[in-house]
């Protein structure tokens, strides 16, 4: 198809643009864009609960989270400028054009053997699931039904996973102990239309968010995609409004207990005799609206964590400017 | 052609991880090569006029399902990785206030000297 | 008809964001390109949505569509006077009187 040709190309020079440009704010920008190129590219591939996550976790959370990490931290483009000028940096430039050549090298090798030697091996796992995954399950959607169901192990350590990203960032960005963070980033919004009209979109959000949630079984979408999406909610609430309107501790106890949660639903599943056919679909429904829950919180505190740092930096810059 | 576009945004990716300067610019990188091998991934399931894995399709004209729910969850662990990234190289701007890994060698040295 | 009436109204959305396009190359400066930008894709996308909704008849999918219409009319504007304020608030340089 054309079409994914035009796709795949903006993709390359997108991400090109974002390795090459200097100032990082814009390399950043360049990323989210690429992230979005690729969200569409997936719906060409046939794969739209791919397409949704990339679009809703990769373009616009991680985006948001890398804008707010590097805030206050960039250089100023004078600055860029008088270090890219000197006789030293002419000499690391060259060394980098070498370097690129090298790997260009090895890259074109890889693929040339990744081609001469790739065989078609069949697809076993395929013509199983498929063809049985609705009668075995009761979704109505492949992808949902291997990851609620058939490779529930796959997904149960993927929130572990994500429960330790965010204990590990929590960790390196020194959460201030004891203190209510709520009161410490209270300030008055930044502007007044933003913060009216923000109050009037989070219906929408939500009901979308819900529905993707909830529908995951049976629509493109599901636990993960539509727990990005209700994590938005409090990333808007805290750029229109400068109110997180939750205590942060609440929250990451709730998405410890969301993911004991989804443990002990999914151990449902080693009890044959209990899972009927009704009770299936419920089970599907169920995990997907804790996996959303859980998701959303941690991702609202992933991003919290980032504000809090935030206004830490900002606290003493403004203290050392002062005295 | 797609796989071929996820090498070469892969090897872009190592490329600019070995020799960028910068410690943005690296954590760029890893971001590039985590995108690069889901579509890998995702165009090793794709074949040319197959439907999405919904149920309104036949299972002979559904693409393969299982690479797509994996990297579903490797997006996700994706974004936690990043997270975790973007933390440590947070504290390193705080703590020796630059962004280019041969001056926080060199801090390093003379700190440890 | 319907149909007929709807490539219309989505062809119209065409020449809108063509009109669009070639602003934002026309005009030099940052303000006066964002105010082109939005403007025409606001009256654009509801001029493709309300063909697309023509085309389609009164159903579900219309709905949808029609919940999608507000959401942007509430976005796109907020997105735009954002993006302006916050050039505005770090001293971006207003436009001179030439444009």
């Amino acid at each position: 198809m054309p079409v994914t040709i035009v796709f795949l190309l903006a993709m390359v020079v997108l991400a090109v643009a974002s390795i090459q440009v200097r100032k990082a704010e814009i390399a950043v920008i360049y990323l989210g864009i690429f992230s979005l190129f690729n969200a569409i590219f997936y719906l060409f591939y046939s794969a739209p609960d791919l397409s949704l996550a990339e679009a809703v976790i990769g373009s616009a959370l991680a985006t948001a989270l890398f804008l707010v990490a590097i805030k206050g931290y960039t250089l100023r483009r004078t600055q860029i400028k008088s270090e890219y000028r000197s006789p030293k940096m002419r000499l690391a430039l060259f060394g980098e054009l070498f370097w690129g050549v090298v790997f260009l090298t090895i890259g074109f090798i890889v693929i040339s053997f990744y081609f001469g030697t790739v065989q078609d091996v069949g697809k076993p796992a395929w013509y199983h699931y498929v063809r049985s995954f609705i009668s075995d399950t009761g979704a109505r959607n492949a992808v949902t039904a291997i990851y609620l169901n058939y490779r529930v192990f796959d997904t149960l350590f993927e929130a572990l996973l994500l429960l330790v990203g965010i204990l590990a960032t929590a960790y390196f960005l020194e959460w201030p102990e004891g203190k209510e963070p709520e009161e410490e980033i209270a300030t008055k919004p930044d502007s007044e239309i933003v913060a009216r009209i923000s109050g009037l979109l989070y219906p929408f959000i939500l009901l979308y968010g819900f529905y993707i949630i909830v529908n995951g079984h049976l629509t493109p979408g599901g636990g993960f995609q539509g727990g990005a999406i209700l994590a938005s909610v409090f990333i808007i609430r805290y750029f229109a409004q400068r109110r997180l309107g939750i205590n942060i501790f609440i929250l990451q106890r709730l998405e410890k207990s969301f993911f004991l949660g989804i443990i002990a639903l999914s151990m449902l599943l080693l009890l044959p005799e209990f899972m009927n056919s009704d009770f299936k679909v419920f089970h599907l429904v169920l995990m997907n609206i804790l996996i959303g829950f859980k998701v959303c919180c941690g991702l609202a505190i992933l991003f919290f964590c980032f504000i809090f740092q935030q206004t830490k930096v900002e606290d003493t810059k403004g203290r050392s400017e002062r005295g | 052609m797609a796989e071929l576009v996820s090498f070469i945004i892969f090897f872009l990716g190592l490329y600019a991880l070995v020799v960028k300067r910068s410690v943005i610019k690296s954590i760029i990188a890893l971001v590039l090569m985590e995108t690069a091998v889901i579509l890998y991934f995702v165009s090793g399931g794709f074949e040319e006029g197959k439907l999405p894995p919904i149920s309104d399709a036949l299972p002979e004209q559904m693409v393969d399902p299982l690479p797509q729910a994996l990297m579903i969850t490797a997006i996700v662990i994706g974004i936690s990785s990043t997270a975790v990234a973007l933390a440590m190289y947070s504290q390193l701007h705080r703590k020796y206030g630059t962004d280019d890994w041969k001056k926080l060698m060199k801090i390093r040295l003379e700190e440890d000297a | 008809m319907s149909e007929l009436v709807g490539n219309v109204l989505m062809g119209v959305a065409l020449v809108f964001m063509t009109c669009g396009v070639y602003g934002i190359f026309r005009f030099r400066h940052f303000y006066l390109r964002i105010l082109i930008s939005s403007k025409v894709d606001t009256v654009g996308f509801i001029t493709l949505t309300a063909g697309i909704m023509v085309k389609s008849g009164l159903n579900f999918f219309t709905l949808k569509v029609l919940i999608i219409v507000v959401f942007f009319v509430l976005t796109n504007p907020l997105a735009t006077h954002s993006i302006a304020r916050s050039a505005y608030k770090s001293q971006y340089p207003l436009p001179e009187d030439d444009v």
